[in-house]
């Protein structure tokens, strides 16, 4: 753990990117963090220091602004602790995996810094399944029978085996809107004479405030950043307004 | 009109797709596209677009209507209904203007009730 002067800002890092392949990155991200006086309290993520544990330690210290430096799986596993706070989050992408940055209008590496000094902020909806939050989208692979019940008025059935997802923000979906997206993609089918596939449908896409998804028979996975977070049937609804974030001008939203 | 996919609606729009059967009272805020089976009612704000491969039984209430397909139900088009060639509609329609294409089905009363409704300019 480094210690700096200023409190303001809390920056946590993921253990994944306590690599030696970013250490230089990680030290122009320091250099430039002290030249835009924007240094606090830099945590890094290890099997002893949770996530969670860094974020409530944060809090504890009164951090106005944690910035979570590392990958899109780190963004939402950071969203339960966040969610419930009325701290301000800013993102410096790091890693394998930073889409959810990109959206957000936030550039690689140390270019981030700049936005974070800008400090454009916007309030995000969140989804939240069964008092669990999440920022981009949850997916069901391969649903075979499977019912939603969206706000309480209408159902949606598959009828050919499909994936779904419930999308927030990515991709898909307006992270301001007040909704979430259920899109439902019909499996390709393979063709019996003749090479490769088809799809034979077209996506579906249904705006939605909350729902309810229910598998016939035994229970299905539902996942999230491709782990398995819950299982169904389970209910999922928009959070709106919930997480305020610094994003950068070239967002995907208004 | 049929031919894109997902990509190509605007954001807030609904699409009902081939493979997705909708039961119940749909209520869109956006443009409604349905291709796939719709049992109950659809209501928008906006447009509706039903597709040559779907099969709806239900009423529906939107500004612009466009019918490709079969339809068992009610229409009231504030704007204009427009059934197109190979439509079958069983049920009553409302609307201010309506074209019907050579070749549409169209079983049942039709009420005209004028110019529709324009958007009033300050």
């Amino acid at each position: 753990m480094t210690q700096f002067s200023a409190s303001m800002y809390t920056y946590i890092v993921e253990a994944a990117i306590n690599d030696k392949k970013y250490e230089a990155e990680l030290a122009r991200i320091e250099s430039r963090l002290i030249e835009l006086e924007m240094s606090g309290r830099i945590e890094k993520l290890t099997i002893l220091k949770s996530l969670p544990e860094a974020i409530k330690d944060a809090l504890r210290n009164h951090s106005e602004t944690i910035v979570l430096i590392g990958t899109d799986r780190m963004l939402n596993s950071a969203m339960s602790a966040l969610a419930e706070t009325a701290v301000t989050v800013g993102i410096i992408p790091l890693g394998e995996e930073t889409i959810m940055a990109m959206t957000l209008g936030i550039p690689y590496g140390v270019a981030a810094c700049d936005v974070l000094s800008a400090r454009i902020t916007a309030t995000l909806d969140l989804g939240k399944v069964n008092n669990r939050y999440f920022l981009s989208k949850l997916s069901l692979p391969e649903c075979k029978s499977i019912t939603i019940d969206c706000d309480s008025k209408f159902q949606i059935s598959a009828l050919s085996p499909a994936t779904i997802d419930i999308a927030n923000f990515g991709e898909q979906g307006n992270p301001r809107d007040g909704y979430l997206d259920v899109i439902v993609r019909p499996q390709e089918e393979r063709r019996m004479f003749g090479f490769g596939r088809r799809n034979f449908s077209r996506t579906s896409v249904f705006p939605v405030k909350k729902l309810t998804i229910r598998s016939g028979g035994e229970s299905m996975p539902i996942m999230s950043d491709g782990e398995t977070i819950i299982k169904t049937p389970a209910t999922v609804e928009v959070a709106p307004r919930k997480l305020k974030v610094i994003v950068g001008k070239q967002r995907s939203f208004s | 009109m049929f031919k894109g996919d997902a990509a190509s609606t605007k954001q807030g729009d609904t699409v009902i797709g081939g493979a997705v059967k909708v039961e119940g009272n749909f209520v869109g805020e956006g443009n409604v596209i349905v291709e796939g089976q719709l049992q109950g009612t659809l209501k928008t704000k906006h447009n509706v677009t039903i597709g040559v491969s779907a099969k709806v039984k239900a009423n529906v209430e939107a500004v612009d209507v466009l019918l490709a397909g079969e339809l068992i139900g009610n229409i009231k088009a504030t704007g204009k209904l427009i059934l197109k060639a190979g439509a079958k509609l069983h049920g009553n329609v409302e609307t201010s203007m309506l074209s019907v294409e050579p070749g549409a089905i169209l079983n049942g009363k039709c009420t005209m009730s004028g110019a529709p409704q324009q958007q009033e300019e300050n």
